[in-house]
């Protein structure tokens, strides 16, 4: 076999790993949705305060700089997902990829506000850390896995799910824009 | 002896002769360069020190028991000394900001944690007043300031990154792509995405968390490691990260070391603000029999500690501005022995005073009491060999008319402050200076809730209008320095005359705020 036979092969196994643009559309869309509806809800906590300094164009402007850290934050953990769907079996987390993923982000967005919550009256032990980390990789596990066997929870749960591929279309057309705003007010300034 | 004879003599040892003189000449380049900084040009430079939150009030040169900083006395021996020096604000934004501009915060708007300048005055900073006349390096570890010095990024020629010479770099604000945006970009990606100085949720739900979290754990590395100086941990910026107190100092000494043309430095450090972290050195000092005028819990008091408490936490600041003194003095003998005592106008003074009375503590505070404004000044000329006094009272929106002065430029229209004595001005008995602090009000609208004052005479007459807390406050700062005897009930001659011009400056500067 030659080399380039041996990397189309390669390749072409790669792609057959990665989850269908369908699915992947429909996981981004609940990872933007939870990504952004945390950074808004951050942005409005402190809005009011903004608003003794800031002019309507300077508040717009850090809400630019807000969404296209979303974006950017939102493909990053899209690119984690699809990783992991390569990884493991197909039968683990790619073929269900479009409940697997959104059910890992349920309970690492859950587990995240836990250690937020933690970190306000001081830096939690690395142990504690490790026991979390190994907590929300058994939540993942079991949910999967509950959601695998009943079939009824499946459907409900991919029901609500591909509801929220609307909020692409809002919030990633919102994320460019707060890029292009951000390069406008640093590079041509 | 003809030319052909002369070059027939240079014989090969001659050559050889010739280049063992080469390191001879690569070890003089430092003493060129040293005797460049001393010649280097007409213009001297002028190189501003802060210290933030540094109260007059507890150096010795300013009338303390405890003697917390013997190398600025030392310093002192060749510089003026100004005894009735004040900010213009109580805290690092108001403060800087007047510091920077010349102007009062009820003009230059930076009220509020977070704020910045308004429009009108953003260009209205000392970096752009000694343009054309000076180079110009700002660097300061305290990111409010660093915000507000950003906004004249244009007219920085140096700005070093915050974290400079910390142990830790680690805000994403501070990457060059964002220099022209600072205010902006702290308040999108600090404020509002990392948060990694508050406390509070972060505004990303999957980098942020982990991030900080990899970050702190790496700052209680960095403690462990440095446990053996800093007992009580590393002196820490929050969201910039942990640092020496040597390796800023060690930072600016090599940065004021480069310089090659006649400057302007602002060099804005942290300490002594806290959290105060002092070496082992001094972790024990001050063990003494001096013990603070206990004052009444003041009704505005965010925080009502007992006296006990103000005494030990007040006992941890000296301690720490012992070590703060300790690493400043190789700054200070460092300009001494490069010769840029010699060419220099250097400024030592502070963004804001520390209060330990009054159930209060730190800065963060609706008061206005003389620890909290009452900051110390020191200028030393070029070659200055004795002392001077001024006991005259300044403010520190004098800083920029004086600088522009001192670098042949005319002090620039918009500034609301005077020349500084003794630097061109002359000591006014009859001064009026003022101190605003309006936190919890709008920058674009009337000052309603706000903290104002005004001294003259040996007076000061403060004005509390808060919802909850509504008064005046008179007291004779030289028959009663501790501000104990509230005077305003006994309506002395002088009260009329400070109520009716702070209230109409007051009324001239909202004028413009006012509806209709």
């Amino acid at each position: 076999m030659s080399v380039t036979k041996l990397i189309l092969a390669v390749l072409e196994g790669f792609k057959s790993r990665v989850p269908s643009s369908k699915q992947i559309l429909t996981v981004y869309s609940f990872v933007l949705f939870i990504a952004a509806g945390w950074s808004i809800y951050s942005f409005l906590f402190n809005l009011p305060s903004s608003l003794y300094y800031f002019n309507t164009f300077q508040i717009i402007s850090v809400f630019s700089y807000v969404m296209a850290f979303t974006l950017f934050e939102s493909i990053l953990v899209l690119l984690a997902l699809v990783a992991i769907g390569i990884v493991l079996p197909g039968k683990w987390f790619r073929d269900c990829f479009t409940y697997s993923g959104p059910l890992v982000i349920l309970v690492g967005g859950v587990a995240s506000v836990r250690l937020q919550d933690s970190m306000r009256t001081g830096i939690p032990p690395l142990r504690w850390v490790a026991v979390g980390a190994l907590l929300v990789l058994i939540a993942c596990v079991v949910l999967i896995w509950l959601f695998h066997k009943v079939t009824a929870l499946q459907k409900i749960f991919l029901k609500v799910v591909e509801q929220f591929v609307i909020f692409a279309y809002i919030y990633v057309p919102l994320g460019l824009l707060g890029m292009v705003i951000v390069l406008v007010r640093n590079v041509l300034q | 002896m003809t030319q052909s004879d002369s070059q027939a003599n240079f014989t090969r040892r001659d050559l050889l002769k010739l280049i063992s003189l080469v390191p001879v000449v690569s070890m003089l380049q430092p003493l060129g360069r040293i005797l460049g900084n001393v010649n280097a040009g007409q213009a001297p430079n002028v190189i501003v020190l802060v210290f933030d939150a540094w109260s007059a009030h507890d150096v010795q040169l300013f009338g303390y028991p405890r003697q917390t900083m013997p190398n600025l006395a030392k310093f002192a021996e060749d510089a003026i000394v100004y005894h009735s020096h004040y900010s213009a604000g109580t805290f690092t934004v108001p403060g800087t900001a007047s510091l920077l501009t010349g102007l009062y915060p009820w003009s230059h708007r930076a009220l509020q944690l977070g704020g910045g300048i308004i429009k009108p005055h953003i260009n209205h900073e000392v970096f752009t007043a000694v343009q054309g006349a000076l180079s110009t390096i700002g660097y300061t570890q305290n990111t409010y300031a660093d915000v507000i010095m950003g906004q004249a990024e244009r007219y920085i020629k140096e700005h070093l990154p915050t974290g400079s010479f910390g142990l830790e770099n680690e805000f994403i604000y501070n990457l060059p792509i964002f220099e022209n945006d600072t205010l902006i970009s702290y308040a999108g990606l600090e404020d509002n995405i990392f948060n990694l100085g508050g406390k509070g949720t972060t505004g990303s739900l999957f980098v942020a968390p982990f991030t900080n979290y990899w970050l702190s754990y790496q700052k209680l590395r960095l403690n462990g490691k440095y446990a053996k100086e800093y007992p009580g941990g590393l002196p820490d910026s929050d969201t910039n990260g942990v640092y020496t107190l040597e390796g800023i100092v060690d930072g600016v000494i090599k940065t004021l070391g480069e310089i090659r043309e006649p400057t302007f430095a602002y060099l804005h450090f942290l300490p002594p603000h806290e959290p105060y972290c002092p070496t082992s050195e001094y972790i024990k000092a001050f063990d003494d029999d001096f013990h603070p005028v206990i004052k009444p819990v003041h009704p505005l008091s965010y925080k009502s500690v007992d006296p006990g408490g103000l005494a030990k936490r007040r006992r941890l600041y000296d301690q720490y501005l012992a070590s703060w003194d300790q690493a400043a003095g190789k700054l200070f003998d460092f300009l001494k022995t490069s010769g840029l005592r010699d060419n220099s106008y250097i400024f030592i003074t502070a963004d804001h005073g520390e209060i330990f009375e009054r159930g209060e503590l730190g800065h963060f505070t609706p008061l206005i009491y003389d620890p909290l404004i009452h900051i110390p000044l020191l200028v030393s000329q070029p070659g200055q060999k004795a002392r001077q006094d001024v006991f005259a009272s300044t403010s520190n929106v004098d800083i920029l008319p004086t600088i522009a002065r001192l670098a042949n430029i005319a002090p620039p229209g918009w500034v609301e402050g005077n020349l500084l004595p003794r630097l061109g001005g002359a000591e006014n008995p009859d001064r009026s200076v003022f101190v605003i602090d309006a936190k919890e009000d709008s920058s674009f609208g009337p000052l309603t809730r706000f903290t104002a004052s005004i001294s003259r005479d040996g007076f000061r007459l403060v004005d509390y209008q808060y919802r909850e807390y509504t008064g005046f406050e008179l007291y004779n700062l030289v028959e009663d320095p501790e501000e104990l005897k509230n005077l305003y009930g006994a309506n002395p001659a002088i009260l009329r005359s400070l109520k009716d011009e702070l209230l109409q400056k007051l009324a001239d500067v909202n004028r413009p705020y006012q509806k209709g």
